[in-house]
């Protein structure tokens, strides 16, 4: 055989086993993040026994991993981020939720991490939902409104103050729909902060605006960043669909079909200051009156 | 020329296939490993729901219910002493001691030390310089620090029982140091390194040396010889550490005011019924002839005397449950101690806004015992800018039998402020006492308030607290 039958021969090998271990590694990367075929066609078989359904679709998702966020859960010892909204309230006393009032309006910061925003001009505010449309998909407005929250709760700002400087969270703020109030002409905006793409609240924050003007908000929304992340061992889908199942064994009602599951996380603050938030989520039905909540870390309903 | 070109391409790839392959077998290798990086799971879910509960009843508890009696700073000798019994000065003095204590406590080395070498440590403190705080009764270690530093809630920290606090520099060992005493006789010395020298409490001394409300003051050990009665008559009847002021102390007078108007409305009643877990839609009230009202549901009730006292008592196997009020249920069913004291002050609270008290009046905690029946008692006194208010019956007492609180007594009273007075001086207090004394009782004298409804004035006076009694009542 001459050299060039040989490298020839080397080379076929070396590409052989470089496309070996491409499909090795894709297979290993499947199998980290997706549940096999036979695994799903398993617990659907299992979990669907006795009138519990579950939408296709579910299982079949990428397997999501989760984070605990962790920072300071007292607004009032980061003054800068205080000033960035405006003075400290004459009223304010230790211990209280904290109110800031600026030209505009008034903000109060909830000790459970929510916070509510009242404008001073004395607007006409929508009263009920009623009467709304959805222009969600109205790019103009969307990208209006997306800008008017943004400069409201100052992101940019607040991403650069010394108090959040060291967070290493991509936190944004994410628009779910946006509603027109024809009556007043308010928009009514509903959305929520995220953190690296998460929601943080199941909640989330409600923005009134009138054209680019915000006149009142009221949610969750985390003004001091996180400064930790770290990896949360949790609950994955099966096994969450599995205490599903078992909540609803012996329990009315027998037939119901699991529709959705909502990711979410929740606030806890800890006695020495800290805020962590918890990767939690929402089990949805086909009926909407029955939803369970589950901490993805402890495992147990709520 | 071109087989040279091919020959070098070859290379060249199999160069770049060899490195690729070398490449993705480590990527291959890489997708396997677990992550090792740190993990939040269920353990650190339940300790953070544990301490999430905490966080709720922290809001509630603080330093104003370990509020201690005296706080007092010395230089060496008797050249420089401060004290204060009361107060704001009292409680600022407070924390800016335990910014020293609580070090050892949380990160020092304990051991166990006999009475003797605590005295000795002690005489060694009263020469050499000290912060001396004395609480009112003894409280658990843990208590003490989670309640006054409330960023150290997540530690682990002890339940050592402890009354009386000296920090002093060690002759022995040339560093500071801090022994704890208690009723019980277990005595600790806590060491360790923390940067402190013998300056440990000079800036605590010149920060409050004449500062309003404050002192110079002596221990009854170092009047034994100035004292005209027998040596032994006056160290039998009176406890060494023991606080004598120095100069007038003026405190305010008070006038007592009953709170039962305060409870009489529907609003009251609901909140009331509410907080000991009954259901308005299932009571059923009772009269009684002296004006008591007693609302019983399923085996536990709620009394409202005329005189404003409150009673909650559960049978069987009803009671509040501890978990139901902190907004924690443990994994293995077991509260710590600081859990059950967190439920009972998440309770406090809720009654001292039921009936509107002031905020002058400090609600502390006044003892933690077994009763005959083995059930877990605490106790909660009413003490007016940290001046105790002596009292038959407790402020508050709740008894808990396993997880339950089965039985709570209030005896809330209100307080209005009229003008001030002076306390008597305390060396003749002292003498007078110890001359009356029978046998060895080491008692010691604090100013308090003797809780009378019916008087129009009550002064601060020093009473025994061994015997709980005016000495010139």
């Amino acid at each position: 055989m001459n050299v060039r039958s040989l490298k020839s021969a080397i080379a076929a090998f070396l590409l052989l086993a470089n496309l070996c271990f491409i499909l090795l590694i894709s297979l290993n990367l499947r199998n980290k993040y997706y549940y096999d075929s036979e695994t799903i066609q398993n617990a659907y078989s299992a979990i669907e026994q006795g009138g519990f359904g579950v939408a296709r679709g579910i299982l079949e998702r990428k397997q999501r991993s989760f984070s605990v966020y962790k920072g300071d859960c007292d607004i009032l010892s980061c003054n800068d981020i205080i000033a960035l909204y405006g003075t400290l309230a004459a009223h304010y006393n230790i211990g209280d939720d904290v109110s800031v009032v600026c030209e505009a309006g008034e903000y109060t910061f909830f000790r459970d991490g929510s916070f509510e925003y009242i404008t001073n001009s004395g607007v006409k505010l929508p009263e009920s939902t009623a009467q709304t449309v959805d222009v969600t998909a109205q790019r103009k407005v969307y990208k209006m409104l997306k800008a008017a929250i943004e400069e409201f709760l100052k992101m940019e700002e607040l991403e650069k103050c010394a108090s959040n400087k060291k967070s290493n969270v991509d936190v944004d703020i994410y628009i779910e729909k946006i509603s027109y109030d024809p009556e007043t002409k308010a928009y009514i905006v509903n959305a929520c902060q995220t953190f690296d793409g998460d929601s943080v609240s199941q909640n989330g924050v409600e923005f009134v605006a009138y054209d680019d003007i915000i006149v009142r908000a009221s949610g969750t929304f985390s003004f001091v960043y996180p400064t930790e992340k770290i990896f949360a061992d949790s609950l994955d889908t099966i096994n969450i669909i599995l205490c599903e199942k078992n909540y609803f064994e012996g329990r009315e009602p027998q037939e119901l079909v699991l529709s959705e599951i909502v990711y979410f996380y929740s606030v806890y603050d800890s006695a020495d200051g800290s805020r962590y938030f918890i990767p939690m989520c929402c089990v949805l039905y086909d009926r909407a009156d029955i939803f369970g909540i589950y901490n993805l870390v402890s495992g147990k309903r709520e | 020329m071109k087989t040279k070109i091919e020959s070098f391409l070859s290379t060249l790839l199999i160069f770049f296939l060899l490195v690729s392959l070398v490449c993705l077998s480590f990527v291959y290798m890489f997708s396997f490993k677990t992550r090792d990086e740190t993990k939040f799971d269920s353990d650190d879910m339940e300790a953070l729901e544990q301490n999430f509960a905490a966080a709720g009843y922290m809001d509630d508890a603080g330093v104003d219910n370990i509020l201690p009696v005296f706080v007092g700073v010395s230089l060496p000798g008797e050249g420089e002493r401060v004290g204060a019994f009361g107060a704001d000065v009292l409680e600022q003095m407070y924390t800016d001691c335990f910014e020293v204590v609580w070090q050892y406590f949380v990160h020092g080395t304990a051991h166990a030390i006999s009475n003797s070498s605590a005295d000795d440590y002690i005489r060694m403190a009263k020469n050499n310089g000290f912060i001396y705080i004395k609480y009112a009764s003894a409280y658990p270690k843990s208590v003490i620090v989670s309640f006054t530093r409330k960023d150290t809630f997540a530690l682990n920290i002890s339940d050592e029982y402890i009354k009386e606090i000296f920090v002093f520099k060690n002759n022995y060992t040339n560093s500071v140091c801090v022994v704890t005493v208690s009723d019980t006789g277990n005595n600790y010395l806590y060491t360790g390194s923390f940067g402190f020298d013998e300056n440990f409490n000079k800036n605590i001394v010149n920060e409050y040396n004449n500062a309003e409300g404050t002192f110079d003051f002596s221990f009854s050990s170092e009047k034994e010889s100035e004292v005209f009665i027998s040596k032994e008559k006056y160290s039998d009847a009176i406890y060494r550490n023991s606080i004598i002021p120095k100069g007038e102390i003026f405190l305010d007078g008070l006038s007592f005011e009953n709170v039962s108007d305060r409870l009489a409305s529907q609003g009251s009643y609901d909140r009331l019924l509410s907080l000991f877990t009954l259901n308005p839609e299932k009571i059923s009230v009772f009269t009684e002839s002296d004006g008591t009202r007693t609302f019983f549901e399923e085996g536990q009730n709620v009394s409202i005397a005329v005189d404003g006292s409150v009673k909650y008592s559960a049978v069987g196997a009803g009671g509040i449950d501890i978990g139901d009020v902190i907004g924690y249920r443990s994994e293995n069913s077991e509260y710590s101690l600081r859990d059950k004291i967190g439920a009972t002050l998440c309770i406090v609270r809720e009654m001292t806004e039921i009936t509107y008290i002031s905020e002058n009046i400090k609600i502390r905690l006044s003892g933690i015992f077994y009763d005959e029946n083995d059930n877990f008692v605490i106790t909660y006194s009413a003490s007016y800018k940290g001046i105790p208010i002596i009292c038959e019956n407790a402020f508050f007492s709740f008894t808990v039998s396993g997880n339950r609180i089965k039985s709570v007594d209030c005896s809330m009273f209100d307080v209005v402020a009229y003008g001030d007075s002076v306390l008597p001086n305390a060396m003749w207090e002292y003498i007078t006492y110890a001359a009356s004394a029978q046998g060895k009782v080491y008692s010691q004298l604090v100013p308090a308030y003797a809780y009378d409804e019916s008087a129009e004035n009550v002064y601060a006076r020093y009473y025994s607290r061994s015997a709980c009694m005016e000495v010139n009542g």
